[in-house]
This record gives structure tokens, C-alpha cells and sequence, in this order.
């Protein structure tokens, strides 16, 4: 039997959707359930932790699109019931309930709301049983409120398009499916969790992420920052990272600290006045810029507080907080007038339900647990767990998650069983004069109730141009949608303006409809009659004045429009991974199970890359055994072009194809490939001359220290650790990430042995679970003295005994100690000759820290999240960085990296064709016009242009081109242009538009 | 840098034709690009020649710029760099729009050797075509180091990027003793040229320095002056500017010769312009008339958008006008203030990106409007 | 509102993106903003080019105020960088000329930020009735 296709998501975290969407893209149905009625009921991680105060959720999550598109289902009100049967052969329970108002069919007219009897007053506003959430414009649901609504009927009466029945209950369906993927969303600590910091009982005590949401309509401005006890503006802010005061309760998130940061920032930029703290016990910034976020937080004046300990109470003066901290070994004070807290996340509370019904285990801290070294893969074969579901981590990690399953779970599957219907045939319109169609939708009559659609019709026909106007019912239903195409037919006419409501929510079906009625779209505009005209005025004159203006300067854009096919191009499917360490291995297997050919080139004899020394890790896990194992497997592949001791001597070409030449032994080889993989590792800081490392042999690094234990020669005590060797300081300006667990490591090991361990250092970064071994390293008697960035401990001889110096900053007091050893934390530094020639090669921007960028990311966050959310592969030209060029991270997680990397390459290999994201509307050139200024290929940001030496003129690589427009710009003359507003149109519609 | 110091050679362009035709018979380059007298004595070309008796007869320094010599070297070089070493003289704007257009694809550097020097200025074309040609031509030729000549164009005289610093070969008049003059390498190329002439002494520059840096104080002076004081008021705001572009007629010259529209056919000359004839009527309704050529004003602002961050105040295009439109003089005022945004200077830095192809994650706050929340939708009416 | 009768013309430059999901944000919540107020959509702040913003000055606009994604939040990635850098230069050219840069705004409206949408458009008109009509507009000699 053929193994089902299908896989279900359940829950709405964003790696459940990256997952969803993914598959889709690669060709496999899916179906996501989600708990509640709306994209963002449960909350995710990225969504609770909102890095910047503005949402973008709905928008750059394309579920309407694929759904659209027939490769996505989405159930609501949904649950998991029972799972039978094995990987490739699920068959699965689900208890579902749809919306009242099927969102498809739904025009969003609101007569039901209107008609509803009941209303309802909730926080202060009044509303009705029947309501639209959550109101920002994308994905607005129509929700009925179970406790009020009496079913009296108003609403399905009034509903004029049958999209609303109140008779929708509660349904139990079966269904196949190959694999199962579980997303559950973040759980946020509860009130009773956040006691200690006076949430709930101390007014002026709020959550960033509550402060995010409620400022979602504004962005965060001095408003928000308003007390919820009086509404006045504090003269004081705390900031307070909770998790790190709430072991066991609550677990930390990556971003924890610098959201921290960010929102202290943010308020200081608000307030410059007002005094600023933030408390947490260590930075854990280690992502792109957090560093730098961090400087700019001292530099702006806000106070950094690494207390140990910390309380909440109610303060003197009405209104204000008191916390309570203690830093070294004093216990203080701090009045001020609004806490926000950071807060962090508790561990799933439907994994004991999920576990029931999949079988999947729970890990110690009751998060689900994920097989070692792989991205998803649970203890239940064929069912995979993904984001926050599995433990604290970072945005990114959440949404690399969502590509890096996807390897694991196409193994399970059957063939592809998705693909995106045919277009319809289109007319030439070539020749023809231009006869434009206006066509006024009146939204089942909903917009006569707001103003005069025949006056607008009478004054619309006038206009130059205009060969035909008419109102129509809609054309977004599907009945609307076949009689509008028809009608447009029966006018006779060659373009369309097309006044209706919003085409962010219904692009794609005023697209189809100018599409059947035989028109290339180009030659159509969408205009916004409820969204810019009807929902947002009042006076009646005004509105028929504004709609008539909108409707001419969309007549005259389309009047010279010009129809063109979307532009096709090959794409050579295969990858090219350079580096064989453990992140480059683990890209290149995964490409090679999908199926397509990977050439792998390895400047050295042998694979591992830095890897080769690794034993085992803090946790445990053991390193070298995965790697011994990774290279068996790459060097019997068959899909594998695997090149040992080469060097690429020459790389170009760009997404779908780039060409190497690799060299050795004096002979020279072309390969080609879609794809280009940069794994070529980092290198560990060498701190020569520093701490008298080099100079006097019982100072090392911890590389070396873990390398004599692992011989058995114990190192004489007592060991000195020092923390940030070339890491946070000026030429290094970012935190490596795994010096601290390598630290700890180590120490645990000494301490078993009997070694007296002292760590001198400025933050200690174990982030996530690694915490435990932070705190079991106390407990086992190692010492910890945390010292300033402006004053690193001193190593000296003194009658051949080593001596460190060390400020204790909490203490303010000076130390020496005495030590046998000193060890020392280096920090990753990017391989900088070899980065820049492969970035140079790629035409590729590698980022201020000197790695490789996955996306261009001037966010202060890590990969801002929503373009990590957006559907294009593309926009990296085909480059996906993994591992240590990326940034410093550990083995395992160099190698999600590696399988964020694969599935997004698995998305684009094994399409001979590629059409560019948007269709016909791509950017394009004059030719004439061109004189190869180079301009448009500097500013685009996909590296969709080039220019042809040959001819000296700029050309557009059609797939890779996303339409936004920066090269038209760019283009002091007008040979640049996006084909769907060109200058001739452009102009004039302006024109119009000022009538 | 290698720096030498000739003395008593006199100044002028018999300095100019001594340095090519040494470069040439040195085998150091095999062509010159120069300026040369047209045989009727009316004015000025360039010319490109391997055969040193022409060089021995042009005008290196002409005391006019009738065609930027930096869209002459575009117009040799943009398919592809020259194919024979060859040497082109060229003011300082003149080097300037050229290094701006390498940026721009347009120029390629290889095989050029570049000569530049302390530019006294030029008499404004007309001028000289019609005035005392022969006067004019000397005074050019006893100008140099004195930089006090009187009748140059109103730009000229406020130039303040007025030395040859960024060629390959710079020759240098102010602050030379004895009537002679510097000549200064500034790159490999130049200092191997000057080594190839038999230049061996090495001098220090304190002298020049300071005599450049004096001259250079008093032009940012006199050119903020002329700004602020007598040119400024006379074409600023609605009523000024627009009676200033009334002479305008649309000839669109200013932007055929200069240097920085690189463009083969400008925006502003494109289809996008090219409207129905019910558009004129409709904005000629609402205006109460509509002056035609049209779009007079959005070509000069919508030029200044798209290049005035390039501008080097060359000012080519008022010597092209032949309305007398202030056009270079408006281009440079407003180019002042557009290039400081950035702290940009066109053609200096290579390696500095054109200022709208590069951008910073934290800048130019002052052009955002910050946001209060109000906490009425409408204000209170009042 | 504003006093002799003077309703100015005001466009509102939005991307594509989050400024035209903040003016659909605004009309989901039904906030309302004056009339005179039409938007005239981009793909991105970015590909705004300079000539379409002088040519609405010139035509008849008494004011143009700019909104898009904010910066780090480009659909685009980069374009509001250089939108921002193009603006600061149309106001610099404007403003050098006497033409009154402040006709122009340019502020960032993310998607859900329907309200603030809302209180630029009210902010912006009250601007510019406080400035009065644009002189351009009604020059024949442009």
C-alpha cells in the first residue's frame, strides 16, 4: 500500500507554520489544526515575545493564500482525538468546529453584526454577540459568543451571501495521513506563577508582552508606557527578566534579556527623562546584535542591575513598586513607579494530553523530547515536534524548525500530492484601443447603505477612457466570482478597474476573476471602496468625491497598461556544500535522502572540520560518535559528488545557476548547482600573548584543558577560569554562545575529580536548560567572581606560581588567587580571508560581526522573524549559510542550521521551472533605455538583476525578482520599471488623482 | 607620494604640453586627451592624439569649458578601458564627475593617467565667444597660482574643491616658489610616471598646504556668502524660483551636457511624461492656465532629486543654457545641502557608495515625524 | 474645522504592505479620518519615486504624507532604508528652495497600527490647513 501523503499540524506555533508551508511549497497537502478560532488565540512564542511593537503576524503568514491554493486546510475549534497506525499510515480522530461565518465567503459586510439583538459590554466596550476578531485587517473572523448569543436567526437572515449558518456544530472526522507534526503554541506563566513580582496584587506591575499587545494599534509610544493605576507617565521604569528569579517555575526563552534591553531602550528613547533599570542576573544576548543592543543600553544611560535575587512588593508611595534585590551579598531597595516583566515560558500544558493520544514522551522539565541530533523526530516514529512545544529557545531556532523538519518528515511520505492548478487561457489584447471597464462592487447591496453607487456610476462614465461601467453584487464568493468574469466578458472591454474592498485579504480572487474573463491581470487595478472610502468617512459629498477620484486615478493607470506573461526560467537542481565540518555533512545528507545530487568540497584531507576534538557536550550527547557516523554516511552516499582535499578556485552564477571550478591535483573540474551551501566552519579566538597564554604552559584554553582531562592527565589545581577571552569587546563585538557550557563542562569534570574550580566571568550565558548545569556547578562547589568588562582579571608569575588577579565587581573588592591552572573561555572568530572570497564570489553581504547572514538583517533581533516567515527561499539568491558561518553556536546547533538549510533547498530542487513570486508582476528593463549604470542591481535586495557585460545594459533574473520597486527608483531614467506601474501610468493616475 | 618641485619654468599651459610630450616621448602613454584650440580660434575641443606636435599646439588649460571632459572620457570609455596608456588632463570638477561616473559604470580608469592641477577658473562660454578671445586666453595662462582672476564664472570663483589632488599626476601652482610649479604623484601609477621623467628630488608640501587651505577657507566663505547673501534671496521660494525659471525654455540642455545625467534618455523626457492631451486641459483648469513647454519646474527639482547628490558644480549646464538661466548656481546651492545629508562629496572616495544605493539601520531621524498618540480620534474643534 | 473654507488635498503615499494594512486596519475598527485625505499606494515606500511626489506638489497636492513598514520590517528588507534617504533628500531640495519640505512627511505605520494611521491623517490635515494652500498648485507657470 502507498503511504499517505498528507501531514497534519497541530497547533498554530510558527514552526508548525513554516512546516505548513513548506510542504506545500515542495508539493504535499497539509492540514493544521488549530485550538481556537483565530491565527493568534493561542499565543505563540514569537507573538508572546513580540520584538518589535508592531504585528505583522497575519499578514506575512500566508495561510489564506495556500488554503487558496487548495494545499492547505485549516480547522478551527479543532482538537486531536486519537492517532492509529504508523508512519506513512496515520489515521487520525479530529473533533472540529467551523466558524459560523465560512471566512472564504464571508465579504466582511458586517449586516450580520448589525442585525444581531444582544449586546454585550466587555472591558469597558460594547459590542455585539456577534463580533469581529482580533480586528487588524488580515484575517478578520467573525466569532459568535456562545454565552450571549440566543440563536435567535437575525444574522443568517440578513447574511447575503449564505456564508453564515448558526446550525455549524461540532464534527468528528477521520482521516489519513502520513506523518503528524505537533505545534502547540507558548504557555505564559501564570498570575500565580508571577507572585513574587507582584503581578496581579501590585497595580503598576505589568508583562511586555500584555505592553506589546495592548500597544499593537500604535506601536509602542509614551501612551503605552501609561500606569495602570492612575494613567500617569512614570518618572521610573523597571525592566525585570523573571525566569532568571523563578528556577523551576518558569523557563527563559533566548530572547529573554535582550527584550529586556530592547524594551528599556525603546522606553529611554520615549521617556530620556525618565530613569531606567533593568534587572536580570546575566545577559544572555548571543544572537546577531544583541551585543551591540547592549552597549547602546549603557550608552543611553540606563542602569543594569545583575542582582542575584529579586522581590516585588507594593511601595511607599500609592501606586509605586518597590523591588527588592540582592547584589553580592547586600540586600537593597529600588522604588519606582511602573515594572514591566520579561517574562519567560512554563512547559506545555498539552503534553500530558498529547502524549496520551500520539504517544510522543515528555523530556524532564515536561516539554516534549526530541530524539538527539535530530530537529523533530520523537520518541513515536512518524510523529514530530517542533518549537516552543520542545523547550525554551530563540525566534529563530522556532522557525529554522520549521524548515529543518521537513527532511525528517518527507521520509515518511508518499509521493507529492499537491500542485497548483493551471492558469486560464488568456486573450492577446495586443492592438486593441484601450476600453476600460469599471466595474463597482456593491457588496450584496451592503454599500448602498453608505453612499450613492449610481451617482458614482453617472459620474464615472464621463471619464476619458471609460468604454463601460456597471455595479456588481461581488466578486468574491464563488457565484460572484464566475458572473463578475462573465460580465466583464459581455462588456467587451481590455482593461479593468475593479472597485471593490481589500486586495491584501482577496488578491488572488480579483485576480482569477479578471483571469476568466480572459485578461492578463496586469491589466486590471483593485481599488479599495470599503477600505478607503466607506468604512473610514462620514460625509456623503466627500465619500462620492473620493471614490469618483480613486475610480479616475485607476482608470488612467490602467488605460496604459500593457499585458505580459509571467517570465520563466530553469533552475539546475542540485547543491553545492562547501565544507564538510559537521553543519555542512548534515546539509549535504539531507539534500542527498531528497533525492538531488550534492557536490561536497572539503579543503582538507579529511571531514569533521572543527568538530574533529568534540567528545561530548554539556548535556551529554555524544559528539564524536555523531560525526564518525555523519562521515560514514557522506562518503557511501551515492548522491554524494564528495571532494577531499580541493579547493574551489572559482565560484559565480547565482540562484538555480552557479558554477564552481574546483582544483586538485592540477585538475580542474566544473560543477554546477542550484544551490550553494557555505559551510566552511569558523575559527576558535587565538589569545596569543594574553593571560600569558603561550608564554608559560599552565595557561590554556578550554579546548586544550578538556583534551588533557579526556588523556586522563590531570591538570594541578586549584583552575582558574576566565570567561570572554575575545569575545564582547571591540573587534569581537558579540558573545560566542558556548564558551560558558564548555566552562561548566569542564569545571563539572575537575570538581568530580577533586580540582578546586573558580570562573571568573561578565555574564554566565546558559541559556535554556543549560541553566541546570549552572546551578548543579555551585552546588558542587565551584566558585563564581564576576568581574567588569573594563577591568579583565590579570594572570602573573610570582616565584613561578601562577597568580590571577580579579576585580569582584559584586564585591567591589580586589582578589588574588592562587592557581595551578588557568583556563581559558576563547571565543569564535570568523574565518575572515576564506568568508571573503566565498562572499565575494556570491556577490553576498556578510554581516557586521564579519559572518554570513541568512537574510539580510538589520533587525536588532537575530533574524527578524517575519522575513525568517516569508515564503520566498529566493531572497538569499540560493546561499544558504549553515554552522559557525552564520554565527558561533554548538554542534547540535550548528546542525538545525544545516536542516533549516536543506528544507528550504528542498523546496526549490526538483523544479526544472520556476516562476517568479509574483507572477507576471516582476521588474523589468528598456533595453534602449539602459546604460548599464548598475544602479538597479546594487539596490535590489534579491539579487534578482545584473548586468550583461556583453551588452552593457541591466538584466532581470525573473524568478528571484519579488516586485518591490527599488530599481525603478534607483533608475534615474525610466529604464527600469515594474510592469505593473510604469511611469506612463503612474503619472497620470497621480494626475487623477488630485482631481 | 612623491612630490618635486620645478622651478622657473613658468606657469600656464606650456607646463601642460611639456608634461604630455614628455609622458609620450618617455613611452609612459602612447595618447593624449586634450583640449586644443579649433582651427578658426573660436573655441575649444578635445582631442585624442598619439602624435606629439599636436600636443605641442593645444590647450591643455583652455580658458573655457565648452564640453565636460569627464562625459569625454565616458564617451571613449564606457564600453570598455582604453586600449593604449593614455594621458587625460582634466580640471578638478572635471576629475570629479569622472571618478563619480567610474561609480557609475560609465567611465573605466584602466590605462588612463590622469593629470589635474589648481584650477583657476574658466570665463563663462559666451563670454568668450564673443568678447576678446585673445585677452581672455592669456589671462588664463598668467592665472594659475594667483587665483585671483576677475571675470570667471560666478562658480568658479566660489569653488572650493579647486586642486588636482585626486589625479594620478597633480600639478600644483599655489604655494611654489620661484614661478615654478609641483608636481605631485598621488598614485602609483602617477608617481611611476613621474619617475619615468627623471624626477628625482623630493620636497615637503607645507608651503602648498597652507597656501591651498588659505584659499580654501576664504571660497567656503565666499561661497556660503553668495548663497546666503546674494544669490540665495534672488531665487528662493515660490515667487523667486519660478520668476527665475520663466526664462526656462525647456531645451532641456542643462541636462544634455552634464556630466552626471548619464542617462540616455532622461525621465523627464520619457513616455511617463507624455500624457493625453485631456490631462494638459484638466491641470490647465485647475491651475487657470498652463505654461507650456510644461513641467518646467518638476524637471529642474526632479533632476535635483535624482543627481544632485552627484553635482559637482561644475557648472556645464549654465554655460549651455542660452537663457541664462542660474541653473548650475541653484544645482550647487541645493547640492551643498543634499550631499550633506550624507556627509557625501561626489567623485572624492571610490569606495563610497552613491549615496542612494546605500543606507544605515540608524539615520536621518530628523526627516521622520515622530509620533504622540492622540488620544482623540479628532482633534478638538477649535 | 479650519478656518475660510480651505480643504486641502492631501495625498497619502502607503506601501503596499504595512501602510496599506494600517488603512485597513483603521477600516476594520471603522475609525474614521478626514475626506480629504486619498491614498495613493506603492509596492514599498521604496520604489516611491521621487517625480511622483513632486509631480503631486506641483499638480495640485497641498501635502503628501509618506507611511510605510518601519525600518528592519520591510517586506522588502531594505526599501524603507532607502526610502528614508530618498525623503530626507526631497525635503532637502525643497526646503533649500523655499518650496516648503514640510508639505512632505514621512512616518512608519506597521500593519496593526490602524489608530495610528488614523491620527497621522487627522495630524497631517491639520497641518497643512494650518499652512495653508500650497502655492504651486495654483501657479500656472510651473
Amino acid at each position: 500500500m502507498d503511504k499517505e501523503s498528507t501531514v497534519l499540524v497541530y497547533g498554530t506555533n510558527l514552526a508548525g507554520y513554516r512546516a505548513a508551508y513548506a510542504l506545500a511549497k515542495i508539493g504535499y497537502r497539509t492540514v493544521l489544526l488549530n485550538r481556537g478560532a483565530y491565527v493568534d488565540e493561542y499565543r505563540n512564542q514569537a507573538l508572546a515575545q513580540l520584538p518589535l511593537d508592531f504585528c505583522w503576524a497575519c499578514g506575512h503568514m500566508p495561510q489564506r493564500l495556500f488554503i487558496g491554493l487548495g494545499a492547505m486546510q485549516v480547522f478551527y475549534n479543532a482538537d486531536l482525538l486519537e492517532v492509529k497506525g504508523e508512519p506513512g499510515h496515520f489515521t487520525v480522530k479530529i473533533k472540529k468546529r467551523d466558524h459560523y461565518i465560512n471566512n472564504f465567503a464571508c465579504t466582511e459586510c458586517e449586516a450580520c453584526i448589525r442585525a444581531c439583538p444582544v449586546e454585550v459590554e466587555e472591558a469597558g466596550k460594547k459590542r455585539k454577540a456577534i463580533y469581529v476578531c482580533p480586528e487588524i485587517a488580515w484575517e478578520n473572523i467573525f466569532i459568535i459568543d456562545e454565552e450571549h448569543c440566543t440563536k435567535c436567526g437575525e444574522c443568517e437572515k440578513v447574511c447575503p451571501t449564505g456564508c453564515l449558518k448558526l446550525d455549524r456544530t461540532e464534527e468528528t472526522i477521520e482521516m489519513d495521513v502520513g506523518a503528524i507534526v505537533l505545534a502547540p503554541e507558548y504557555d505564559e506563566p501564570t498570575e500565580d506563577d508571577l507572585a513574587k513580582f507582584g503581578f496581579g496584587k501590585v497595580s503598576n506591575v505589568v508583562k511586555s508582552s500584555d505592553l506589546a499587545r495592548s500597544s499593537l494599534f500604535t506601536n509602542f509610544v509614551r501612551n503605552s508606557l501609561e500606569r495602570p493605576s492612575d494613567g500617569s507617565l512614570p518618572k521610573s521604569v523597571a525592566v525585570v527578566v523573571t525566569p532568571q528569579y523563578n528556577h523551576g517555575v518558569e523557563y527563559e526563552s533566548y530572547n529573554a534579556t535582550i527584550s529586556a534591553i530592547y524594551r528599556a531602550v525603546r522606553t529611554k528613547e520615549l521617556m530620556p527623562e525618565a530613569h531606567v533599570v533593568v534587572f536580570f542576573r546575566e545577559f544572555r544576548g548571543f544572537g546577531k546584535g544583541h551585543y551591540r543592543w547592549y552597549e547602546r543600553a549603557l550608552e543611553l544611560g540606563i542602569e543594569i542591575v545583575r542582582a542575584w535575587d529579586l522581590s516585588v512588593d507594593k511601595g511607599k508611595k500609592k501606586g509605586d513598586v518597590k523591588i527588592r534585590y540582592t547584589l553580592g551579598d547586600q540586600e537593597k531597595t529600588l522604588e519606582t513607579e511602573l515594572v514591566i516583566l520579561i517574562t519567560g515560558q512554563k512547559p506545555p500544558t498539552v503534553m500530558e494530553k498529547l502524549s496520551k493520544v500520539t504517544g510522543v514522551e515528555a523530556d524532564e522539565h515536561g516539554f516534549c523530547k526530541v530524539l538527539p541530533f535530530t530537529c523533530g523526530k520523537t520518541t513515536q516514529e512518524g510523529v514530530f515536534a517542533v518549537g516552543e512545544f520542545t523547550g525554551p529557545k530563540g525566534n529563530p531556532e522556532v522557525v529554522w524548525e520549521g524548515y529543518g523538519v521537513i527532511p525528517e518528515i518527507v521520509e515518511c511520505l508518499g509521493e507529492k500530492n499537491f500542485s497548483p492548478a493551471p492558469p486560464p487561457q488568456l486573450r492577446d489584447v495586443s492592438g486593441e484601443e484601450p476600453k476600460v471597464g469599471v466595474f463597482i462592487c456593491s457588496c450584496f447591496g451592503e454599500f448602498n447603505n453608505y453612499m450613492d453607487l449610481d451617482a458614482l456610476v453617472e459620474k464615472v462614465r464621463d471619464l476619458p477612457g471609460v468604454a463601460h461601467v456597471e455595479i456588481i453584487n461581488g466578486c468574491c464568493t464563488p457565484p460572484t466570482i464566475q458572473e463578475t468574469a462573465q460580465r466583464i466578458r459581455d462588456a467587451r472591454v481590455n482593461r479593468v478597474v475593479l472597485a471593490a474592498c481589500t486586495p491584501l485579504q482577496k488578491l488572488l480572487k480579483f485576480r482569477r476573476v479578471v483571469m476568466m474573463a480572459g485578461l492578463n491581470p496586469l491589466l486590471s487595478e483593485f481599488l479599495r471602496l470599503r477600505e478607503d472610502v466607506i468604512r473610514v468617512h462620514e460625509d456623503r459629498e466627500g465619500m462620492l468625491e473620493k471614490a469618483f477620484v480613486l475610480i479616475a486615478s485607476g482608470v488612467e493607470k490602467v488605460r496604459k497598461a500593457q499585458a505580459a506573461p509571467p517570465p520563466m526560467e530553469t533552475f539546475h537542481s542540485a547543491a553545492l556544500v562547501i565544507g564538510g565540518g559537521p553543519s555542512g555533512m548534515e546539509a549535504a545528507l539531507a539534500i542527498a535522502d531528497g533525492g538531488f545530487p550534492v557536490t561536497l568540497v572539503e579543503r582538507e584531507q579529511e571531514l569533521g572540520g572543527l568538530a574533529k576534538g568534540l567528545r561530548k557536550d554539556l548535556e551529554g550527547h555524544d559528539l564524536s560518535g555523531y560525526l564518525a557516523q555523519l562521515i560514514q554516511r557522506v562518503e557511501q552516499h551515492p548522491n554524494i559528488g564528495l571532494y577531499k582535499g580541493v579547493q574551489i578556485k572559482d565560484l559565480w552564477g547565482y540562484a538555480g545557476h552557479f558554477y564552481a571550478e574546483l582544483e586538485a591535483g592540477g585538475e580542474v573540474k566544473l560543477v554546477q548547482a542550484g544551490v550553494v551551501i557555505p559551510a566552511m566552519g569558523a575559527k576558535p579566538f587565538e589569545p596569543k600573548g594574553a593571560f600569558l597564554y603561550g608564554e608559560d604552559e599552565r595557561v590554556v584554553t578550554q579546548s586544550e584543558l578538556e583534551d588533557l582531562l579526556a588523556k586522563g592527565k590531570v591538570p594541578p589545581g586549584p583552575v582558574v577560569m576566565i570567561q570572554c577571552v575575545g569575545s564582547r569587546n571591540e573587534s569581537h563585538p558579540y558573545c560566542s554562545r558556548v564558551c560558558c557550557s564548555q566552562a561548566i563542562k569542564n569545571a563539572l569534570d575537575l570538581v568530580e575529580r577533586g580540582i578546586e574550580v573558580t570562573i571568573l566571568y561578565r555574564d554566565l550565558n546558559t541559556y535554556g536548560f543549560k541553566e541546570d548545569y549552572g546551578i548543579l556547578a555551585r552546588e558542587k562547589g565551584v566558585k563564581f567572581i564576576r568581574f567588569s568588562a573594563d577591568r579583565y582579571p590579570q594572570v602573573s608569575l610570582s616565584n613561578g606560581e601562577l597568580k590571577v588577579q580579579v576585580h569582584d565587581l559584586e564585591r567591589d573588592s580586589v582578589e588574588t588567587l592562587e592557581a595551578g591552572t588557568v583556563a581559558l573561555s576563547v571565543g569564535m572568530v570568523p574565518d575572515v580571508e576564506n568568508y571573503a572570497k566565498v562572499a565575494q564570489w556570491l556577490g553576498y553581504k556578510l554581516d557586521s560581526q564579519g559572518f554570513f547572514d541568512t537574510e539580510t538583517s538589520m533587525c536588532p533581533y537575530e533574524e527578524a522573524i517575519k522575513r525568517l516567515m516569508k515564503p520566498w527561499e529566493l531572497s538569499s539568491n540560493g546561499v544558504f549559510p549553515v554552522g559557525l558561518v552564520h554565527s558561533p553556536r554548538s554542534f547540535t546547533e550548528a546542525l538545525l542550521t544545516a536542516k533549516d538549510a536543506a528544507g528550504r533547498a528542498l523546496t526549490l530542487l526538483g523544479k526544472s521551472q520556476l516562476p517568479p513570486p509574483n507572477a507576471m508582476y516582476v521588474s523589468a528593463v528598456k533595453e534602449s533605455k539602459c546604460v548599464g549604470c548598475g544602479l538597479c542591481v546594487d539596490v535590489c535586495p534579491y539579487y534578482a538583476r545584473e548586468i550583461d557585460e556583453a551588452q552593457g545594459v541591466a538584466k532581470v533574473r525573473p524568478y528571484l525578482c519579488d516586485a518591490c520597486g527599488a530599481c525603478l527608483v534607483a533608475c534615474p531614467s525610466e529604464a527600469a520599471y515594474l510592469r505593473d506601474a510604469r511611469g506612463e501610468q503612474m503619472i497620470p493616475s497621480i494626475d487623477a488623482l488630485l482631481l | 607620494m612623491n612630490v618635486f618641485v620645478t622651478k622657473g619654468e613658468g606657469r600656464g599651459n606650456l607646463v601642460f604640453r611639456a608634461l604630455l610630450k614628455g609622458l609620450m616621448e618617455k613611452d609612459v602613454v602612447k595618447v593624449a586627451l586634450v583640449c586644443a584650440e579649433d582651427p578658426t580660434g573660436n573655441s575649444f575641443v578635445h582631442v585624442l592624439t598619439g602624435d606629439t606636435s599636436v600636443v605641442e599646439s593645444s590647450w591643455p588649460v583652455p580658458p573655457v569649458m565648452p564640453v565636460q571632459g569627464a562625459r569625454v572620457v565616458s564617451k571613449i570609455t564606457r564600453k570598455g578601458p582604453v586600449e593604449l596608456p593614455t594621458a587625460v588632463v582634466l580640471r578638478p570638477c572635471e576629475l570629479r564627475a569622472m571618478r563619480e561616473l567610474v561609480k557609475l559604470n560609465q567611465v573605466k580608469l584602466d590605462g588612463l593617467l590622469t593629470i589635474s592641477f589648481d584650477c583657476p577658473g574658466v570665463y563663462p562660454l559666451q563670454q568668450y565667444l564673443s568678447g576678446d578671445r585673445s585677452f581672455m586666453k592669456a589671462s588664463i595662462d598668467e592665472a594659475f597660482g594667483h587665483f585671483d582672476l576677475s571675470g570667471t564664472r560666478p562658480l568658479c570663483q566660489i569653488c572650493h574643491r579647486f586642486t588636482g589632488e585626486l589625479a594620478d599626476v597633480e600639478v600644483g601652482f599655489l604655494g611654489a616658489p620661484d614661478e615654478g610649479h609641483y608636481l605631485i604623484g598621488h598614485t602609483r601609477r602617477g608617481e611611476e610616471a613621474l619617475k619615468a621623467l627623471g624626477y628625482q628630488e623630493e620636497v615637503d608640501l607645507e608651503r602648498r598646504v597652507d597656501a591651498v587651505q588659505e584659499v580654501i577657507k576664504q571660497r567656503i566663505e565666499a561661497r556660503e556668502g553668495y548663497f546666503k547673501g546674494e544669490f540665495g534671496p534672488k531665487v528662493v521660494g515660490v515667487e523667486a524660483l519660478l520668476t527665475t525659471l520663466h526664462v526656462c525654455i525647456n531645451c532641456h540642455n542643462c541636462m544634455r551636457v552634464c556630466p552626471i545625467c548619464f542617462c540616455r534618455e532622461c525621465f523627464f523626457d520619457s513616455d511617463a511624461l507624455k500624457v493625453l492631451p485631456g490631462n494638459y486641459l484638466v491641470r490647465a483648469e485647475r491651475k487657470g492656465a498652463l505654461r507650456f513647454l510644461p513641467d518646467t519646474l518638476l524637471f529642474h527639482l526632479g533632476r535635483m532629486n535624482h543627481m544632485s547628490t552627484s553635482c559637482v558644480s561644475c557648472g556645464t549646464c549654465e554655460d549651455a543654457c542660452p537663457n541664462d538661466v542660474p541653473v548650475s548656481r541653484l544645482f550647487a546651492m541645493v547640492a551643498d545641502k543634499t550631499q550633506a545629508i550624507f556627509d557625501y562629496e561626489p567623485g572624492q572616495d571610490l569606495d563610497r557608495p552613491i549615496p542612494f544605493i546605500d543606507y544605515q539601520d540608524e539615520e536621518l531621524h530628523d526627516y521622520e515625524e515622530p509620533y504622540i498618540e492622540s488620544t482623540t480620534h479628532r482633534p478638538s474643534s477649535s | 474645522m479650519g478656518g475660510n473654507g480651505f480643504i486641502p488635498k492631501i495625498l497619502y503615499a502607503l506601501c503596499a504592505w504595512c501602510g496599506t494594512g494600517g488603512s485597513e486596519t483603521a477600516a476594520a475598527l471603522w475609525l474614521k479620518y478626514p475626506e480629504n485625505v486619498r491614498p495613493f499606494r506603492v509596492v514599498c515606500t521604496g520604489a516611491l519615486d521621487p517625480a511622483y511626489v513632486l509631480r503631486a506638489l506641483i499638480e495640485g497636492a497641498d501635502g503628501m504624507v509618506v507611511s510605510g513598514c518601519h525600518p528592519g520590517d520591510c517586506h522588502y528588507n531594505l526599501g524603507n532604508f532607502r526610502a528614508r534617504r530618498r525623503l530626507a533628500v526631497m525635503k532637502e531640495v525643497l526646503n533649500t528652495l523655499g518650496l516648503d519640505g514640510d508639505r512632505l512627511w514621512l512616518r512608519w505605520v506597521a500593519h496593526g497600527e490602524g489608530k495610528r494611521l488614523v491620527d497621522t491623517a487627522f495630524e497631517f490635515d491639520a497641518h497643512i490647513r494650518g499652512k495653508g494652500p500650497n502655492p504651486l498648485v495654483k501657479r500656472w507657470d510651473t
